[in-house]
């Protein structure tokens, strides 16, 4: 009796700790982040991801080149678009058309962040599979780089008149892409980390 | 040895393989090519396939021990599952000629290929240990460990556990021989979980799909995180608690059950908002909690029991009553309350921590003014304005019935038998989707309820109860003038069969058939309530009918 009750719990036993690498399922449509950085071409495709989202029309193939951008600085009007007027687009604060614009701005450069900042740990803790001679460095430098880059245009949308009150909180300051709250970050601070990143960058 | 007899080892396989296929072929001759002239834009093809496919295995050992009037029985199971599902879409234009209709001929692919794919695996294993004393007196525990593939890797096994005790108290000295047959108290609590998810939704991945174009200075695709993985994302938990009581009367002919449960389940799957900063809007995270209390009753008796005339008719009824309340929400459902609560065509869930899931919210109101056709309304300072306003909403009522349950009857005659069921519900609040849209907010030029013209508001008729026909004017936004309280009563089904004996009829003899019978059913037959609404053309009324043969050869 005790020999099956001990033989049973034994196999069952066996069986659980078989088990949770087998519960932990890969899907085929999507790449867990843990499988793609494993292998050099998926940190490179980590960071061609970064410039390929960098060309979205809520960025740089849009609204922060041609787009919102010159319109607020009245390069040109667009005087068809009853949705671009001057006067609507400088009341960004209570209409809705270019607050939602802000907002794809806002959430497109964060979510950039996020990737950036998940590149560079994954760098940090799976640097050991790049294994072509540099680029480590090359990833890490661009990544850095990129980062510096987002942020400065971010202080420079959201921050104050820098040579007038440098100390006001301008944007939050993310290097881990976690779901942590961050407080906004004053400007002359955040200014400092933007050179310490392009700083480390050149080092790299 | 004795052990070997009381011991049974059990092992179960299944697999289930499902296909799902949807073509819808339009020909170049369609309509919704007319104005085409480009030949090998006409025509489309989608062509959508699916497959499902499952499997589970399980093994269980069970083994019973008796000695005096003790017994023990010792239970365990283990078992593996696998749920696979994948589909492929695919839709192609430009079939130029009406000879062309295989999918192959398609001139161009009209979009992408879409699909989804999915797979989710768990494990569980379960013991159970039961003691029962001189069969009055028994208990049991079981305990159950699960582990899901669905959940976070931080996540591990989840163990879920109960225990009950039960009473037989009919088989007490003190209640033998009399009219009670059956007199048992039970009570149990346990937690229990959940897994009834989306299979990948705690895992941080990353897509390539949305970065798909060229890249002149690379040789690789670019890849983008796709959302924020919640490794700590864990089963939801309810706590159960029930006590019943069951109720036999003359060998048991009439039956009467009783239980009361309460019910609370935490750590509710909700999309939580996370910081505007984090780069991803929601996050799954196991934040909510709701409970859930109620009691149900059953009745019912073998009324005709007349075995020499071939005579037997049952009537069971039963009801129940459940009040749930939201215990805690997320910011993701405190944000949908606001948008629902601005809503002016009709009522939408909200979801307020210590009330119930399914209140009612909107505007009172003090019907229509009989001297001036228009819709009085009572603000929340009780106030009377003829001016809606969203803020003023309040609670006005549940749309949860007070009390809801069925009535079954089955007769048999000989080889004839009949069922009947019947549903009811009472004290629902239900808004009348139908008094607004078919009576205030119709057009005169489109058909019309009898009471759009006949009980409108107008200086003959300054009592009515709907404001004054206006050719342009506003549409009438909610109130509680179309809150109503609905008590139904369903027909729900009927059924007629006849069972031919074989001893009757001698044909089915020679063909070896031991039995043959032909049921007919009829459902969905009626519905009274005190509501008076349109199903609509969306989900109309569907009266099915069946004819059943069913035949058993020795």
């Amino acid at each position: 009796m005790k020999k099956i009750i001990l033989a049973c719990s034994w196999i069952i036993l066996m069986m659980m700790s078989a088990c949770s690498d087998w519960v932990d399922v890969s899907p085929n449509t999507d790449v867990k982040s843990e499988d793609l950085f494993t292998s050099e071409s998926g940190f490179k495709s980590a960071l061609i991801g970064i410039y390929g989202r960098m060309t979205d029309q809520s960025l740089y193939g849009g609204h922060m080149t041609f787009n919102f951008m010159e319109k607020l600085v009245q390069r040109y009007d667009n005087n068809n678009d009853s949705d671009d007027v001057r006067a609507k687009i400088y009341d960004y604060k209570n209409q809705s058309d270019p607050k939602n614009t802000l907002a794809s701005i806002w959430s497109a450069m964060y979510q950039d962040i996020a990737n950036i900042n998940s590149l560079l740990t994954y760098l940090e803790t799976n640097g050991h599979y790049i294994t072509t001679e540099g680029y480590w460095e090359m990833i890490k430098g661009e990544a850095l780089g990129l980062r510096a880059f987002h942020y400065f245009d971010l202080l420079r949308m959201w921050g104050p008149i820098y040579a007038q009150d440098s100390t006001a909180k301008a944007v939050p300051f993310r290097d881990k892409f976690n779901s942590d709250k961050v407080a906004p970050m004053a400007a002359n601070e955040l200014a400092h980390k933007i050179l310490d990143d392009l700083i480390e960058a050149e080092n790299c | 040895m004795q052990y070997q007899e009381n011991l049974r080892v059990n092992v179960a396989a299944s697999f289930t393989k499902g296909t799902a296929r949807s073509e819808v072929f339009k020909s170049m001759n369609h309509t919704d090519f007319a104005g085409e002239k480009d030949l090998t834009k006409r025509g489309s093809y989608n062509k959508n396939t699916g497959e499902t496919f499952t499997w589970s295995l399980n093994a269980s050992v069970n083994y019973n021990l008796t000695f005096g009037k003790h017994l023990i029985s010792l239970f365990g199971r283990w078992n593996v599952d696998e749920n696979q599902g994948n589909s492929v879409n695919l839709s192609a234009k430009g079939f130029p000629n009406d000879n062309m209709t295989d999918f192959l001929f398609g001139f161009e692919m009209d979009n992408r290929v879409a699909g989804m794919e999915s797979t989710s695996r768990s494990v569980g294993v379960i013991g159970q240990v039961s003691y029962m004393y001189d069969t009055r007196y028994s208990m049991d525990f079981s305990i159950r460990g699960d582990l899901s593939s669905q959940f976070g890797s931080n996540t591990g096994m989840a163990p879920f556990w109960s225990i009950g005790a039960r009473w037989n108290m009919h088989k007490e000295k003190w209640l033998e021989n009399t009219f009670i047959s059956n007199l048992v108290l039970r009570g149990s609590y346990g937690v229990t979980g959940s897994q009834s998810y989306e299979p990948y939704q705690a895992t941080e991945m990353y897509s390539f799909r949305e970065l798909m174009f060229p890249y002149p200075a690379t040789d690789v695709l670019g890849a983008q995180l796709k959302g924020i993985g919640n490794p700590d994302l864990g089963w939801s938990k309810t706590k159960n608690r029930s006590v019943a009581l069951e109720l036999g009367f003359f060998q048991n002919r009439l039956n009467f059950g009783a239980s009361y449960y309460n019910n609370l389940t935490e750590n509710l799957l909700l999309d939580y908002t996370l910081a505007p900063s984090v780069g991803f809007r929601t996050m799954t995270t196991n934040v909510g909690a709701v409970k859930n209390e109620g009691i149900d009753l059953q009745l019912n008796g073998l009324i005709i029991n007349d075995w020499e005339r071939n005579i037997q008719w049952t009537l069971g009824i039963n009801g129940a009553h459940n009040r749930n309340v939201v215990e805690k929400i997320s910011n993701v459902l405190k944000a949908l309350n606001e948008t629902n609560l601005a809503s002016k065509d009709e009522p939408l869930p909200i979801y307020e921590e210590g009330k119930s899931m399914n209140q009612l919210f909107t505007v009172r109101s003090l019907g229509i003014d009989p001297a001036t056709g228009k819709e009085v309304y009572l603000k929340r300072n009780g106030e009377k304005t003829f001016v809606w306003d969203a803020v003023d909403k309040v609670p006005m009522g549940d749309s949860q019935p007070k009390w809801n349950g069925s009535i079954s009857s089955s007769f048999l005659y000989k080889n004839w038998s009949m069922n009947l069921a019947f549903t009811y519900s009472l004290g629902a609040h239900i808004y009348n989707q139908t008094l607004v849209d078919k009576i205030e907010n119709s057009k005169v030029a489109y058909n019309l309820d009898r009471r759009a013209i006949k009980a409108r508001w107008s200086k003959d008729n300054p009592d009515a109860k709907y404001k004054s026909i206006e050719i342009i004017g506003n549409d009438t936004p909610q109130s509680s003038r179309f809150v109503q309280k609905e008590n139904k009563l369903t027909f729900s089904s009927i059924t007629l069969g006849y069972r031919f004996d074989p001893k009757n009829f001698k044909f089915l003899q020679t063909c070896r058939v031991a039995s043959l019978s032909l049921n007919a059913t009829m459902n969905d037959i009626a519905v009274l309530s005190t509501i008076r609404q349109e199903r609509g053309l969306d989900y109309p009324f569907a009266r099915s009918f069946n004819l059943s043969l069913s035949v058993l050869f020795n």
